[in-house]
């Protein structure tokens, strides 16, 4: 790997984790004047059309083309920019102040809910290490949510809404994550904009018929409310986040890029910090939990590299046959 | 100029930039690839 390829990659993955950990603070503010399915539907209205201008500019009309292979694209554009956006943005309004920390630590434990679903679906079950660090992820995700009350799983109830909505979003995200794979021929930018072109399609008929079955539509005083906000989303974790990620990914890997994801909550914790908020020790004890268990399997996961590595040497195979 | 404009006019700079790197990602993995298949030839003719 070249030195200017890992500094570049590097930097791209960075800008997007520090984006996506500021997005949940500034969010909240939004949140108090705008309603969830409003707020993610006019944020990705905008970025898909910048999106859509940049790709037309860099690739041409025919990067529109889908080469049959819409239903997919509709699918994991869905995933991304319908289920994800809707129900990690409505779980973290229901949750109020405590979902902006609940909402960040999720989006940190993408890289175990991955792990999962491969055992879950694909039956490709995980080395013993990552199961242990999945644990201890879980055990940090549960002292952040709680806050330390474990009475609190008790009073459940009452959250159990706002965190399975949360949880379900980002298992959305995961999943178009992983869809990326399908699409290794194509660049970042085309499947990144089809995707938020087709999955926000989607958006807009679910908030069309919410309209319809009675949900306010926002006035241009709530709009002129929260433009600073708004900007901020659509440019930043919309627009350059979802953007420098894939291509942070591209080029360093997803071994080395994936550890980045650990700057989000870190992110998430130093803006409600600089805004005034209080931080509870287990909420700091929890998102280290959740961090070090992500360095523990990437550490794993480089140590028993080498041994796969060694296995699919065409030399070796040569000297065994 | 607000920070509001500023920030608008750095993010499209940023995302322009992105629009680059991504044309030169395509470019580089096509290479790779070429170079994967070019290795995988010569190992074949080697055995």
């Amino acid at each position: 790997m070249k030195k200017n390829q890992v500094l570049i990659g590097a930097l791209l993955c960075l800008t997007a984790s520090i984006s996506w950990g500021a997005m949940f603070p500034v969010a909240e503010r939004a949140l108090r004047y705008i309603d969830p399915i409003y707020f993610s539907f006019l944020r990705y209205l905008a970025v898909s059309i910048i999106l859509g201008i940049l790709l037309l500019i860099k690739e041409g009309k025919k990067s529109f083309c889908l080469e049959g292979k819409g239903k997919n694209l509709l699918f994991f554009g869905t995933m991304a920019f319908t289920v994800y956006n809707f129900l990690i943005f409505s779980g973290q309004d229901l949750l109020g102040h405590n979902g902006v920390i609940v909402a960040s630590i999720m989006e940190s434990l993408m890289p175990m809910i991955s792990i999962m679903i491969m055992w879950v679906f694909k039956n490709a079950r995980p080395m013993k290490y990552t199961i242990a660090s999945m644990l201890l992820a879980l055990i940090g995700a549960i002292l952040v949510i709680t806050n330390g009350n474990l009475s609190f799983l008790f009073l459940l109830k009452d959250s159990i809404i706002p965190i399975l909505f949360i949880l379900i979003g980002v298992i959305g995200w995961v999943i178009y994550t992983m869809g990326g794979n399908q699409f290794s021929g194509w660049s970042t930018l085309r499947y990144s904009t089809l995707t938020c072109i087709l999955g926000t399609s989607v958006s807009g008929i679910i908030t069309f018929f919410a309209t319809v079955l009675g949900l306010s539509v926002p006035t241009a005083e709530v709009i002129q409310s929260i433009y600073g906000e708004m900007i901020f989303m659509i440019i930043f974790p919309g627009a350059i986040a979802l953007l420098s990620w894939n291509l942070g990914i591209k080029l360093l890997t997803p071994i080395n890029g994936i550890l980045f994801i650990n700057v989000v909550p870190i992110t998430t914790l130093v803006i409600v910090f600089i805004q005034g908020g209080s931080l509870s020790s287990f909420e700091l004890l929890g998102t280290f939990l959740v961090i070090y268990a992500l360095i523990q399997n990437n550490y794993y996961q480089r140590k028993n590299l080498p041994s796969q590595v060694e296995e699919l040497n065409p030399r070796k195979v040569k000297r065994i046959a | 100029m607000d920070y509001l404009t500023l920030m608008i006019i750095f993010g499209l700079a940023v995302l322009w930039e992105l629009a680059t790197i991504n044309k030169n990602v395509k470019k580089m993995n096509k290479q790779n690839a070429e170079l994967i298949n070019l290795y995988n030839d010569r190992s074949k003719r080697n055995q």
